[in-house]
């Protein structure tokens, strides 16, 4: 059969079938070369301006392998590599960055009862799958249909959907080694050959799982580390975080405070096709230029994105775990950026700024002081996920849960799981140590001013 | 409601104190079908019987906050029958309490109803925990069922789900459930 292979730095070369690079030549999925996969990272890791296209192909190939390795008839290989091809085509510009700023703006009280709680940007890939005339002129209707429910609902083949969306899936083999490779650290290096060798499918409650044989135990040690690794150092760095809340931040001031049309366009959600035709017109460097370089005139937003683009960067000037507060704080904190504690929040980050403005004698603008928690989870929890658990397979036995299989795992204390609170603000020193007089004065000061405040938020609940 | 408020609610109903994981697991199991909330506490047919990632997670942040501490007692190893020989006990700390309390004063008609679903419990009796275990796996076959069926049907079900459970196991079941008001036998 007739193929063309791609070059490609993770899995070197990569072949597609004449059909699959006509899906790939579609606009749809040639617009993700302009969505870079890291966001912003590339102002802390200069080589990380891989993008979704890249990794795209790369899903796609590692689907191919996992096909391969578990003995997939051809049909369900060709089924399983369109499916990857088409997961990331709902992402906007800077990706995981888009995905907040739709769900925040997202009238959920518009959409039907089976899709209130779904993430607006699984919608918008589902919608695309089913109805984007391109996509459906070359798969078919019927096979655009399974590909959404198999991506967006969960529905299918279990082994297929555990390929496309679990615990070992083709995203993360492909997003860990790339990732890693673009953004030069070796922290997501791991066995990719032994793992997809050791996969294997067993039947349970007489439907097909993917699990992993014993010889692979030590590989997906290797995947789980790497990817606890790559969270720790790569996805959770400072300057990422930085960059992306400020994304996020101008965003939310563009819509609420600027009143940009366009944003506002971009990032509320309506299920109308003039929603999905603007949304695929964009990308980041449209971003960029567009709320940025020839952004409206002295808007919040405009700054804060011309910031991006000069590098100047917001500084963090508070950094502590959430276990450090005191427990009424630390119940609460992991709330503190939902919609209902929006008013608390930015009494913080009002009260952050005029203690700022004081220590650092200048004026420091309320509205880019940004308050912001986040989760790493242990280790032992990373090799676990939403979907379910990794299985070791064990001929004659039932199977065993990796992280009891791992001897390694097994011995990790659970307990080890992370939740941080952080503060960045547009403040600036000239040296090290002048960085370290200015935070040692300002930590107890913000550690105060937020625990105060945190110790108000409502604990609500609904049944 | 979240997990991590279903767990940690449900252990402050329960005195603070819960003894070993499968017991934690199915217990809450159990109370996510008196409360509804079974869909958000995400259980799957696991081999184990229905288990949930994010009841495992909503444990580990209730640690890592020090509201909860966990003592480990035996081995750690698994038996071939797949229960746990080791006992891991849980027991909510007195922050851990404290918020509890609070979590429950600000939500009284969501603690109302996590209480009235332990309540049941309770009185349904103490079993232990691999009979809670077979319990929760005889339910969820008879729930995925949707008819009546024989313990000879339900043992044939419990096959094709990978669990290895004998009829005078799941008769035992079938009473605790009655108990629980979550079944009616006939003979």
């Amino acid at each position: 059969m007739a193929e063309i292979r791609f070059r490609d730095p993770v899995h070197n070369f990569i072949r597609f079938g004449l059909e699959e690079v006509r899906l790939i030549n579609l606009d749809v999925l040639q617009r993700l070369r302009g969505i870079q996969q890291l966001a912003m990272a590339s102002l802390v890791y200069p080589g990380a301006l891989h993008t979704r296209f890249d990794h795209t192909l790369g899903v796609a190939h590692v689907a191919g392998e996992m096909a391969d390795a578990l003995g997939l008839d051809a049909e369900e290989r060709t089924f399983v590599r369109q499916a990857a091809l088409l997961h990331d085509i709902g992402h906007g510009p800077f990706s995981h960055v888009s995905e907040y700023a739709l769900d925040r703006f997202a009238d959920r009280s518009a959409l039907p009862a089976d899709l209130k709680k779904e993430r607006i940007h699984e919608i918008i890939t589902g919608h695309l799958i089913r109805h984007h005339e391109s996509i459906i002129q070359r798969l078919g209707q019927e096979t655009c249909n399974r590909i959404a429910q198999l991506l967006s609902e969960g529905v299918g083949d279990p082994v297929l959907r555990t390929i496309v969306s679990g615990p070992l899936d083709s995203d993360k083999q492909d997003y860990l080694l790339r990732d890693s490779l673009f953004a030069g650290v070796n922290y997501g290096v791991y066995d990719i050959h032994q793992l997809q060798r050791s996969l294997v499918c067993e039947k349970l409650a007489d439907v097909k799982e993917l699990m992993i044989r014993t010889d692979g135990v030590h590989a997906v040690e290797q995947f789980i580390m790497a990817k606890y690794y790559l969270t720790t150092m790569v996805y959770r760095h400072k300057i990422r975080q930085v960059t992306d809340q400020m994304i996020i931040r101008a965003i939310i001031l563009g819509i609420e405070s600027d009143g940009i049309k366009d944003l506002e366009k971009l990032y509320r959600f309506e299920q109308k096709s003039k929603f999905y035709e603007n949304y695929l017109k964009w990308n980041d460097a449209k971003f960029l230029d567009r709320f940025g370089e020839n952004g409206k005139k002295s808007a919040k937003s405009t700054m804060l994105i011309q910031r991006l683009i000069s590098r100047s960067l917001l500084k963090r000037v508070f950094y502590a775990p959430v276990k450090e507060f005191d427990a009424d704080a630390k119940e609460r904190l992991m709330s503190i950026e939902e919609p209902d504690n929006q008013t608390i929040r930015q009494q913080i980050e009002t009260e952050i700024a005029k203690a700022l403005s004081a220590k650092f004698n200048t004026n420091v603008e309320a509205d880019f002081t940004i308050l912001h928690t986040y989760q790493i989870k242990s280790v032992r929890e990373s090799s676990r996920n939403d979907e379910a658990s990794i299985l070791v397979a064990k001929p004659g036995r039932m199977p065993g849960k990796f992280e009891d299989e791992s001897v390694l795992f097994s011995s990790i204390n659970e307990r080890f799981s992370d939740e941080y609170v952080e503060v960045y603000a547009p403040v600036a020193w000239s040296d090290p140590a002048e960085r370290a007089r200015h935070l040692n004065a300002v930590t107890p000061i913000i550690k105060e001013i937020i625990s105060t405040h945190a110790r108000s938020i409502q604990l609500t609940m609904k049944i | 409601m979240n997990p991590y408020d279903i767990v940690h609610l449900t252990l402050y109903a329960l005195g603070g104190r819960i003894e070993g994981r499968t017991k934690l697991q199915k217990t809450i199991y159990f109370v996510g079908i008196f409360t509804d909330s079974l869909s958000d506490l995400g259980y799957r047919p696991h081999f184990y019987g229905p288990y949930s990632d994010l009841v495992t997670a909503a444990v580990a942040r209730l640690k890592s906050l020090g509201f909860l501490t966990e003592s480990t007692l035996g081995s750690g190893a698994i038996g071939v029958a797949g229960f746990e020989i080791a006992r891991h006990d849980f027991q909510l700390t007195k922050e851990g309490e404290r918020i509890a309390e609070e979590k429950a004063k600000q939500n009284p008609e969501v603690w109302a109803k996590l209480n009235v679903a332990v309540d049941r419990f309770k009185k349904a009796g103490h079993i232990d925990y691999m009979r809670m275990s077979v319990a929760a796996k005889t339910y969820h076959m008879l729930r995925a069922k949707g008819k009546p069926a024989t313990s000879e049907e339900l043992c044939e079900s419990a096959r094709s789900l990978g669990w290895e459970t004998k009829p005078n196991e799941i008769e035992q079941s079938i009473s605790f459930l009655q108990r629980l008001g979550l079944v009616v036998a006939k003979a």
